[in-house]
């Protein structure tokens, strides 16, 4: 099993396009790092607007608004919603672009079950997922740390804004990070699963975006009917919850409790609605791909 | 001799579209079993199946002595299969797509063991070259290389000589010809012209249109006492008058008004000559086919007609 | 007749008040003139609806007449507009003076409570109220209206500064507006709980407090902090 899946990341990490993946992710963190290094003003500004009628927001402060920290916040809430195309670049692949290479006989005719070929390409595309996030974690949180320092994270809600001290922040970013691997790697088994069903991995990484996107606008879209009904159930509407380890709790006084989270069994609820989302993907994609008949 | 693959009543229907129908044949170890069909006959269709690339819709496979679909992965580790084309993975040399190919079968050769096996198909040379570079006959023989890096009992070649040059296809046959002789392997080979299939295989199946046709031996059914003659001549009413005075005349197949093929026993076509020739029939030429042959371009005229029909 | 009555009811209100509201006012602006400029070090705790924010170290500059620059070295802290109101020397700041009223003393806390009101009809300042501990000579609450910035309010306790008329605590309370953002531009993460942010149209009140230590008075201030 484990030569089988040395097999399938040495396919995924040999073919030079999986890299584009990795070199647009660089592109976009270091545009973002470029743009707020030379302009930050601007955004801090616009992040400040509406509270500059009841605080005063001296040079020193935005300076130290628009730290690593932050930046790191801003670029995951850019990229996350993202990065599941380049998820499905690979998982999306994993059977379909198999199929249209014909290297898909070359493992099927193989003494190897196909649902253990299921299991081998999710592990494979669960990794690429976490390879991705690490490599986004050396450059949107190590990178902006260099580049602007450390200081206490402020995240702007739309009821409310909460800051936390600079020492209480990393192990957020690492329990975010490791909440994010969850959520794409859910992408990913929703993109084996679509993938199982086509011959050409255009359809599925299409078919997994298109998914991805209408799951979103509805897990965004203000309309009280689905609020209770549909929302809660959109694995989308559970992807952003790596953003509930940055919402903390206060004291009555509205002091900052150190080290809390604001609503952890919700994020506990999230992480268990998207492990259910996995298992529903994986076990469908196994059901189909056993009963597939291979013609390419 | 044992059967090593046993088929009974195999069909495979895709929605309305009957691909193979009521198929049943069996494969005796040491053979080389050609399946010969023109495109689209279900030769793919069966060899699929055999490979459980395709879930048959009734029928039922063995192979081994095992049901296939109950043992498959014990009867897959004694199997080696190219079907239709060979394909690998382009970015990857040729050594690393057959130690992929072991790793699959669940077998971890030695570098000698894997170069070995590229010298056999003449690839040793290009061990280190991507795949993407090589020619299609090179393709087809790494195909054949990963077909065997597990030493199966059991290989399936789907069309080998599809689209090669002439010294490739002899390439294939060679290759073929050594893993029977020298190696003693079962194969199942698979094409669209007889006289490839005549010059490797022992026995041999003809498949049309989902169904099977004829099977038998090929030193049987390539029977040299037996011939078609195919004769173009003038008058059918009394040429019919003359055939019915025969009795080593086996068959007659008219195919026009001046066009009709007879079979008969080799030696006799002088004989029918001369009573034709008695008789007033002016023969423009005769020529003769071996049954085989005949049968498999009756077979495969009669599609061309019917698709010109189309047409 | 007339003139005796008002004599004795001057001396009656002398007699329980001690001192006219001039008196009051102009011993606790002496004490204040004493500081030309201070640095102190605190802990600031902000309560506003809307933020949390935890306990910062600050260093607080004062230079006369009316800079005061709150700063947080290390982390961020958000600073209130109208934080200089903070020093209590703002108060008197209008060049043209202001008129007192006296409102007499505080029935519980016996804080005399005088009005003043800026003679300046441009003036920022609308109207403050003072709470002065007159045995003390020190004010204990102030509440200033002003045009622009609504009303700030302050509350303060001393101790080993107050011969300064410096607090070792400053409770100050300020309008904190309304915020609300789209959640189209945060994509909040809904954890399902359905709170909705409180919005009951009344005004809202931000507090910070700052509990100083280590005041170092008329050591100078380099005017680099106030940038």
């Amino acid at each position: 099993m484990l030569a089988l899946l040395w097999i399938e990341l040495n396919k995924i990490f040999r073919r030079p396009r999986t890299y584009i993946a990795f070199g647009a992710m660089a592109a976009i963190v270091w545009l973002i790092q470029l743009a707020l290094y030379f302009d930050g003003q601007a955004y801090v500004d616009l992040m400040l607007s509406n509270l500059s009628g009841a605080f005063e927001f001296s040079e020193v402060f935005k300076k130290q608004l628009l730290n690593g920290y932050l930046i790191c916040f801003v670029i995951l809430n850019t990229l996350l919603i993202q990065m599941p195309l380049l998820v499905a670049l690979v998982a999306g692949d994993a059977i379909a672009g198999e199929a249209s290479q014909g290297t898909l006989r070359f493992q099927l005719t193989r003494p190897i079950s196909r649902s253990q070929l299921i299991l081998i390409k999710f592990a494979a595309s669960a990794m690429y997922v976490i390879a991705l996030l690490i490599w986004l974690a050396l450059l949107a949180l190590a990178g902006s740390v260099l580049l602007f320092g450390m200081n206490d994270l402020v995240v702007l809600r739309s009821t409310g804004i909460d800051q936390m001290q600079s020492d209480d922040v990393l192990w957020r970013y690492l329990a975010a990070f490791g909440f994010a691997s969850m959520a794409l790697i859910t992408v990913a088994a929703l993109s084996l699963l679509l993938s199982v069903l086509a011959d050409n991995p255009i359809g599925p990484i299409i078919a997994t975006m298109s998914v991805v996107i209408v799951f979103t606008i509805l897990s965004e879209l203000n309309i009280p009917l689905y609020d209770t009904t549909v929302k809660p159930w959109l694995f989308t509407t559970h992807m952003v919850a790596w953003k509930g380890f940055f919402y903390v709790q206060a004291d009555a006084e509205g002091t900052t409790l150190r080290g809390s989270i604001e609503n952890l069994p919700a994020i506990m609820r999230s992480l268990g609605i998207l492990v259910g989302y996995i298992i529903l993907f994986l076990g469908t994609a196994i059901y189909i791909f056993k009963r597939k008949d291979i013609l390419t | 001799m044992s059967s090593l693959v046993r088929v009974s009543h195999l069909s495979k229907r895709f929605g309305s579209f009957q691909a193979v129908r009521d198929v049943s044949f069996e494969v005796q170890a040491g053979q080389v079993y050609g399946f010969l069909g023109q495109n689209g006959a279900g030769k793919s269709t069966t060899l699929r199946m055999l490979m459980t690339l395709i879930r048959p819709s009734s029928g039922s496979i063995e192979v081994f002595g095992m049901d296939l679909l109950r043992h498959r992965r014990a009867i897959l580790r004694q199997i080696g299969a190219v079907i239709e084309k060979p394909d690998h993975y382009g970015y990857l040399s040729a050594y690393e797509n057959l130690r992929m190919a072991a790793v699959l079968c669940g077998i971890r050769p030695t570098r000698k063991k894997l170069m070995e096996q590229l010298d056999f198909v003449g690839l040793a040379d290009r061990y280190k070259s991507p795949v993407k570079t090589f020619s299609q006959g090179m393709k087809q023989r790494l195909g054949i290389a990963t077909a065997l890096v597990h030493e199966p009992s059991l290989i399936i070649l789907d069309e080998p000589t599809n689209g090669l040059d002439p010294q490739g296809i002899a390439d294939i046959r060679e290759l073929i010809r050594r893993l029977s002789r020298e190696q003693g392997k079962t194969l199942i080979v698979s094409s669209h012209l007889l006289s490839e299939i005549e010059l490797i295989a022992d026995s041999l199946l003809i498949l049309h249109q989902g169904e099977k046709r004829m099977e038998g031996a090929l030193r049987d059914l390539l029977n040299p006492a037996e011939t078609v003659a195919e004769f173009e001549l003038s008058n059918r009413a009394l040429t019919d008058s003359v055939f019915a005075s025969i009795d080593f005349i086996a068959s007659v197949d008219w195919r026009s008004e001046q066009q009709c093929c007879v079979r008969l026993p080799k030696n006799e076509i002088p004989e029918i000559v001369r009573r034709l020739t008695e008789a007033g029939v002016r023969i423009q030429s005769v020529a003769s086919r071996h049954s085989l042959e005949y049968y498999f371009l009756q077979l495969t005229q009669t599609e061309s007609h019917a698709s010109a029909v189309v047409d | 007749m007339k003139h005796i009555v008002t004599a004795l009811f001057l001396l009656l209100t002398l007699s329980v008040y001690g001192q006219t509201p001039t008196e009051l006012v102009t011993a606790v602006k002496s004490k204040l003139d004493r500081v030309t400029n201070y640095c102190a070090s605190g802990k600031m705790k902000t309560n506003v609806l809307f933020l949390k924010a935890p306990i910062a170290s600050v260093q607080v500059y004062f230079k006369k007449p009316n800079q005061l620059r709150i700063l947080n070295e290390k982390g961020i802290s958000f600073i209130p507009k109208g934080s200089m109101n903070m020093d209590l020397s703002q108060l008197f700041i209008d060049p043209s003076g202001f008129d007192l009223l006296d409102l007499g003393a505080d029935a519980k806390t016996g804080w005399r409570i005088i009005k003043l009101l800026p003679r300046d009809p441009n003036s920022e300042v609308v109207l403050s109220t003072i709470y002065v501990d007159a045995k003390a000579g020190l004010i204990r609450r102030s509440s200033t209206t002003t045009r622009e910035n609504g009303t700030f309010e302050l509350e303060l306790s001393y101790g080993a500064y107050a011969e300064y008329g410096l607090a070792d605590k400053v409770i100050f309370t300020f309008n904190s507006q309304e915020y609300k953002l789209p959640k189209g531009v945060t994509f909040d993460y809904d954890d399902g709980s359905g709170k909705k942010a409180p919005s009951d149209g009344k005004p809202k009140k931000g507090r910070v407090e700052i509990q100083y230590s280590n005041y170092q008075i008329n050591k100078g201030v380099p005017e680099s902090v106030f940038r």
